[in-house]
């Protein structure tokens, strides 16, 4: 059953994104719910699952870009490590503490991101600093309801 | 316990790295190119479907706005239904009392048509433009001297009449053969001529000299002519020629309605068989 919960919300939040992308292009990019859902998955359920939904959904974003196709799922899965690490040093349970770990994750993930596409593409990417400080901002505003819905499924399904 | 979970962790850990790894550095290999597309396959349905589903719904205030306006259109469209209905009555009460009084006057009825479509099977080589067979004929109900009218651009128009009735086929002269002739009225005053056909431009005679016709005018059939019902279009005026000081009457061209050339299936009327009352039959007939 937790599966099942666990490709329910991957799909949300893929549509989710997908949508907001296509037709609120005006308010910006969309947050990464993917990113969201992976820590959020991570520090509720365990590394394996926060691990296992980043690397599908990573695919997935990989799948619908054109770059890299691999770079999303490999950054996911090791930021869905390290929040399952950090799950066992720090309490998540609060909401300020969810916003700062989700922002923190965007940020790796910008640098992991960055990093991966100097290897492989010899390229840093082009996003300027307020744009990547502002999608970290827009994710971490998407945490708590992240969070309190895996917290629902994990009570529910645990 | 706790070391297991780790492992665990770090075994996942590996293979997805692995995994994603493999997919980076070979981003042009058949096999991921394969698994790509595959993929693709599976993840590109729900992202699709639901943008599609979100189109819909997006929709939704312009469907509800132009269903109102359907609603309204509709009841106007009722109101409408209503007066025509009314205006239908009456045309019925005027068309019985216009029969009433022609009986009592004594006037011959005028017959409603029928008519039939029928193919032009063939046409005849020594006069391209003066007649054509028609796949009708007497066992179909073709009768001798039917109308026959053609169709070009969405009208109706005088084609010829059928001069020759074998069981199954019959032949048709054309308007554009010099033989034909049909009584006619032109333009607005209803000036009533002679038609005669020609293969280029029908000629009109017997117009008064004092007919105000102008080019372009409608030429319709007359209420006088022996085999055309009246009101049917025959053509335009194309040119009104000259007056001749010792004719006591004028001329004009006239560019056929329908072109014989332009026909492939006619309409073939014929009236129906007048049913006169005992007490009619004793009166007067025009």
């Amino acid at each position: 059953m937790k599966i099942l919960w666990g490709g329910l919300l991957l799909l949300a939040a893929g549509v989710i994104q997908w949508l907001w992308a296509a037709n609120l292009s005006f308010l910006g990019p969309p947050p990464q719910l993917m990113l969201v859902l992976t820590v959020a998955a991570s520090i509720v359920f365990g590394s394996v699952w926060g691990q296992s939904l980043g690397f599908l959904g990573g695919l997935w974003l990989d799948v619908l870009g054109a770059r890299m196709f691999g770079g999303t799922a490999l950054s996911l899965c090791w930021i869905g490590y390290g929040a399952g690490l950090l799950r066992r040093q720090m309490d998540v349970s609060n909401i300020a503490s969810q916003l700062a770990v989700v922002f923190a994750a965007s940020l790796a993930h910008g640098l992991v991101m960055r990093t991966l596409g100097f290897f492989f593409m010899r390229h840093w990417g082009e996003t300027g600093f307020f744009a990547f400080m502002g999608g970290a901002v827009l994710n971490a505003l998407a945490a708590p309801l992240a969070f309190a819905v895996a917290a629902y499924v994990e009570k529910r399904h645990g | 316990m706790n070391s297991r979970t780790r492992g665990t962790e770090r075994i996942f850990l590996g293979v997805y790295t692995a995994c994603a790894l493999i997919l980076l550095s070979l981003p042009i290999n058949p096999w991921v190119a394969a698994l790509k597309t595959v993929l693709i396959y599976c993840f590109l349905p729900p992202p699709y479907s639901a943008a599609r589903a979100a189109g819909h719904f997006s929709e939704i205030p312009s469907n509800f706005a132009r269903l109102l306006r359907v609603d309204q259109e509709n009841q106007r469209l009722a109101r409408e239904s209503m007066d025509h209905e009314v205006a239908e009555s009456q045309r019925k009460a005027l068309i019985e009392e216009n029969e009433r009084l022609k009986s009592l006057l004594g006037i011959r009825p005028s017959l409603p048509w029928r008519h039939s479509w029928a193919k032009v099977v063939g046409r005849d080589m020594k006069g391209w433009n003066s007649l054509v067979w028609i796949d009708r004929g007497s066992d179909q109900g073709a009768a001798f001297n039917a109308p026959v009218l053609g169709t070009a651009q969405g009208k109706v128009g005088v084609l010829g009449r059928v001069v020759e009735v074998l069981p199954d086929a019959s032949k048709v002269l054309l308007m554009s053969d010099e033989l034909s002739a049909l009584t006619v009225v032109v333009g607005e005053g209803r000036w009533e001529g002679l038609l005669e056909g020609s293969p280029s431009a029908f000629k009109v005679r017997y117009l008064p000299v004092a007919a105000k016709i102008g080019v372009g005018d409608e030429v319709w059939t007359s209420p006088s002519s022996l085999t055309f019902p009246p009101g049917i279009l025959v053509g335009k005026v194309e040119k009104i020629l000259p007056v001749d000081s010792y004719l006591p009457y004028r001329e004009i061209q006239v560019r056929p309605a329908v072109h014989p050339g332009q026909v492939s299936h006619v309409l073939v009327l014929s009236p129906h068989k007048a049913v006169v009352p005992e007490e009619r039959q004793g009166g007067l007939s025009p």
